[in-house]
């Protein structure tokens, strides 16, 4: 069995380093980056709506498949110009 | 501690109208180190009359509206259901809540309660989060996206105290490490806790005997989530007729 201080060693270097500062922020230094992020993502346009998770009991396989459809009109729309 | 006027808007609203919840999901893992950001909010609720008529109240002032099924039902959140509300205006507007009293594998809410973490706001606000160990224990669900979570949120812990540890702080290590070759190490470190803690996982013993510990970690999650796949199929049953009835 290899020495416990290698093997830790190991895990943190297989750590991203910007995952490693975050994981050794206390709690509020944590919140305030998350909410950083956060402000970022929904900067870049992203939503507050959930992912489609097929694997939730949550979602309903209708939900899902509109979802997915919602997501695809811009393609079928490009399709139907070719035609 | 700044945090999104949103999210902001949501617990304190819960804070102040004294409804007994615990913060739970996404959010909970950013304060412990697990997820970098959320977009929705959860809650544990307390599942008696009065706690859920202050909820009521608390989520008409956040104009929060259910948007799928089950409907608003006591019965439904003791079954183990989850209810899912938008933010339609205010402050929070669009801000997801998902809401449950039970699930599979954690304990009752008065247990969660007296185990919970308190977060106090600058502003004096208190914010109640579920302990780090009952997170984990709602964490082990069926989905892929919670196993990786799972494995930070030890990690994290792990990493910040393993220089000055207690016997309880390795314990908990022992029971839901989910990277082998820390396992490996604590086992190493720790022998005799090690081999005390065998018998009750499989991924302990391969540790010690310098045994696939990999393969003994996945066939552990497939346990788990074929459970909670067992567990969901009556339940996901019931959403399916509430949403034919709805139809």
């Amino acid at each position: 069995m290899p020495p416990p201080n290698h093997l830790h060693q190991q895990w943190i270097d297989s750590i991203e380093p910007e995952w490693l500062e975050f994981y050794r922020m206390t709690p509020e230094q944590r919140w305030e980056r998350a909410a950083e992020v956060r402000a970022y993502y929904l900067a870049m346009g992203g939503t507050l709506e959930p992912d489609p998770d097929p694997q939730s009991p949550f979602w309903s396989d209708e939900e899902i498949a509109e979802f997915a459809r919602a997501a695809l009109p811009a393609k079928v729309k490009q399709t139907r110009r070719d035609l | 501690m700044s945090l999104p006027p949103d999210i902001l808007h949501v617990l304190a609203a819960f804070a102040r109208s004294k409804v007994k919840c615990l913060l739970m999901g996404g959010q909970a893992c950013v304060h412990y180190g697990a997820a970098e950001f959320s977009k929705d909010i959860d809650f544990a609720i307390l599942c008696d009359d009065a706690n859920l008529a202050a909820l009521l109240e608390t989520l008409a002032l956040l104009q929060a509206e259910l948007i799928a099924v089950p409907p608003f039902d006591r019965r439904h959140l003791e079954s183990g259901h989850a209810l899912h509300f938008r933010c339609s205006d205010g402050p929070a507007k669009s801000m997801r809540i998902d809401l449950m009293s039970r699930m599979r594998g954690v304990a009752p809410f008065v247990e969660l309660w007296e185990r919970r973490t308190t977060v106090t706001l600058p502003d004096g606000i208190n914010i109640e989060v579920m302990g780090l160990r009952d997170l984990i224990q709602a964490k082990k669900t069926q989905r892929d996206k919670d196993w990786p979570m799972i494995a930070r949120l030890v990690e994290v812990h792990h990493l910040n105290h393993r220089e000055e540890s207690t016997a309880a702080q390795r314990d908990f290590w022992f029971r839901e490490l989910r990277n082998a070759g820390l396992l490996t190490g604590l086992a190493a470190q720790y022998s005799d806790e090690a081999a005390a803690l065998a018998t009750e996982r499989p991924a302990i013993a391969a540790a010690l005997a310098d045994q696939d510990v990999d393969r003994a970690l996945r066939d552990e999650e497939d346990l788990e989530r074929a459970a909670d796949r067992a567990y969901w199929e009556p339940l996901k049953k019931q959403l399916e007729e509430l949403r034919r009835r709805k139809e």
